[in-house]
């Protein structure tokens, strides 16, 4: 299953230290917006590293990771890069647009800096493509099946042929 | 010099306001000629989706008007079906909506003053400089804002958007923990109230000053009105709910996609400055205490005081809401009151055919829905009036007194003070959803 993730996926998750902690971001309303929320409800018992829903809240986290202090934080969210539905890909902080701040929304990429002020984390974004962030619930195939191979990666019991 | 100026201001996209809007000046040789705030979002049609609906899930539609003011369209949707079939809610239940407004009022005010006002009065462009300079008060905001949200989880159910607050009551009501919960963290809100009060009094608004008329909910009751009452002016002007047209005189203007109101004058303002003039003398001890400190006693006629009224306004929230959850403490929940989820299929609530109209202070003001429903309970017609298109014409006027007095100064400078005075109203021009939206450039 992890041959659908890229190299470079691959090794961010393959052999993920135990002091990793995983945000997952998202709107379940807004069809595959909904897969960091998909990923984050299939990992919570069986994870090799903790795991953190933000929702559609990312700002409520931040006590609660200053006070885990992670070294790592791995955020996997839908990101609209113009690639094919499912494809998965790390995505530069510096692509990641800084949109337009108010009291409705305060974006994941505004919230980490409040976090990493204090904590230094090593941050890393996982993008996955949606297909449609129509309202509705459910994800697409295409995402599904991506985030399980994500899911897969992280599972305690995956022990997954590090890539070269 | 300035008599002879001629400057032209165009703010694209006008920031930190919540969807779009844009501010257009044209001086020319020291005359006025063009003032507006253009709002170009497109409509989005809720009075339609609502015909045909049952008032019983009228709601949960009405809700996403609005991610912040989610409760507010709850309880004005659930206010206006209520009255449209003449059920007479608890007294338990209106606390429990009153406390439930509170907590609203109290996230939107403390995310508009700290993260989309401050940055103003501090200087910089916008909230993202302060996570660096100010990273113990940008997460002050944060944790305050997330005792509001979960308060609001543990009492309707979620974040945003209740799900327990339906017509007739709630259908799922807090037991003793959730009683301690609340009051805990609400404790704990208090003391990041006391570093809050002094940030916000340290700030320095513009002068400026442009009495125009006040509109807020008011009536006999001690408590500071902001479920039940008559619509009230500083004018003098005292309507039923039910007369809401009379006051809001809706308008069509070329250059909005939102309608323009008018009562008495040639507009008039709601919210937060507008209901401590009006309630001033109803304040609880402490949020008066600070209105004192502030110099805001009414009149208050300078807009940009909104902010500092929003500060007050938080300390009245946080300071009722203790008091709510203590009695309820104190005189315990009845739990028999609890409705069973659905659309009323048990007929727990009799229905019948009527008209009614909801009015509720929401974070941004007064805001109206108004039904006609059949006998079915199904709604017929729908309209519902919030307060930032009531406020646009208000604005607008400001911007045309505002200019002439500041027309010495640098056009940047006369730009963000503009900028300033439509954030002071804290506008909500529209809601977007929450995604994750990557520019990636494949090397």
């Amino acid at each position: 299953m992890s041959n659908l993730l890229p190299v470079e996926i691959i090794n961010v998750l393959n052999f993920i230290p135990e002091s990793t902690l995983v945000i997952t971001a998202g709107n379940s309303f807004r069809r595959d917006d909904g897969v960091g929320r998909y990923i984050a409800a299939r990992l919570q018992a069986d994870c090799k590293v903790r795991v953190i829903d933000a929702g559609i809240a990312p700002e409520n986290i931040v006590e609660e990771v200053i006070a885990l202090a992670p070294r790592r934080i791995v955020v996997i969210d839908a990101a609209d890069f113009g690639g094919r539905p499912g494809t998965v890909k790390v995505i530069p902080e510096e692509h990641i647009p800084q949109i337009t701040l108010s009291t409705h929304m305060i974006p994941l990429n505004v919230v980490m800096p409040i976090i990493n002020d204090r904590i230094r984390a090593d941050v890393c974004y996982v993008g996955i493509q949606p297909k449609s962030v129509d309202f509705g619930e459910g994800l697409s195939p295409e995402v599904r099946q991506a985030a399980d191979a994500l899911i897969h990666c992280l599972s305690k019991k995956e022990k997954v042929k590090r890539e070269k | 010099m300035s008599e002879k100026k001629t400057i032209r201001v165009n703010v694209g996209y006008l920031t930190r306001v919540e969807g779009h809007g844009n501010i257009v000046v044209n001086v020319k040789r020291g005359k006025l000629e063009e003032c507006r705030l253009d709002i170009v979002e497109s409509p989005r049609f809720f009075e339609g989706m609502l015909r045909g609906r049952s008032i019983f899930e009228a709601q949960h539609i009405t809700s996403r008007i609005c991610g912040i003011c989610a409760c507010g369209h709850t309880l004005a949707s659930i206010q206006a079906a209520e009255a449209a079939i003449g059920f007479i809610p608890s007294l338990q239940t209106r606390k429990l909506r009153n406390l439930l407004l509170d907590l609203e009022i109290l996230d939107s005010h403390i995310l508009h003053i700290y993260l989309l006002v401050a940055p103003d009065l501090l200087g910089v462009k916008s909230f993202v400089p302060l996570i660096k300079t100010h990273n113990d008060v940008v997460r002050r905001a944060l944790r305050m804002k997330k005792t509001c949200n979960d308060i609001c989880d543990i009492l309707v159910g979620r974040h945003v958007h209740p799900i327990t607050a339906i017509v007739g009551g709630f259908t799922k009501l807090p037991q003793e923990k959730d009683l301690d919960t609340m009051l805990g963290q609400l404790r704990r809100l208090q003391e990041d109230m006391g570093p809050t009060i002094e940030l916000a009094a340290s700030l320095k608004f513009p002068v400026f000053e442009r009495e125009t008329e006040y509109v807020a909910l008011v009536n006999n009751e001690e408590a500071y009105p902001l479920l039940e009452g008559e619509i009230g002016s500083s004018d003098g002007l005292r309507l039923k709910k039910e007369e809401y047209r009379s006051l809001t005189n809706e308008f069509v203007v070329p250059h909005s996609s939102a309608k323009h109101t008018k009562a008495g004058r040639a507009s008039y303002m709601v919210g937060a400055l507008a209901r401590l003039n009006l309630n001033y003398a109803k304040l609880l001890p402490r949020a008066k205490a600070l209105a004192d400190r502030l110099g805001l006693r009414p009149p208050v006629t300078n807009p940009f005081l909104n902010t500092a009224a929003q500060l007050v306004e938080c300390v009245q929230c946080l300071e009722d809401s203790v008091g709510i959850i203590e009695d309820f403490k104190t005189n315990g929940v009845n739990e028999d009151e609890a409705l069973v989820v659905g659309l009323n299929e048990n007929k727990r609530i009799p229905v019948k055919a009527g008209s009614g109209v909801g009015a509720v202070e929401v974070p941004r003001g007064i805001l109206f829905h108004h039904y006609e429903v059949d006998d079915q309970g199904r709604i017929v017609n729908a309209n519902c009036i919030i307060p930032t298109g009531q406020n646009l014409n208000n604005i607008e006027h400001d911007m045309r007194k505002l200019v002439p007095e500041i027309l010495d100064k640098s056009e940047q400078d006369i730009t963000l003070h503009l900028e300033m005075l439509v954030r002071a109203y804290d506008p909500c021009i529209s809601c977007s959803a929450h995604f994750l939206n990557v520019k990636f450039i494949t090397r």
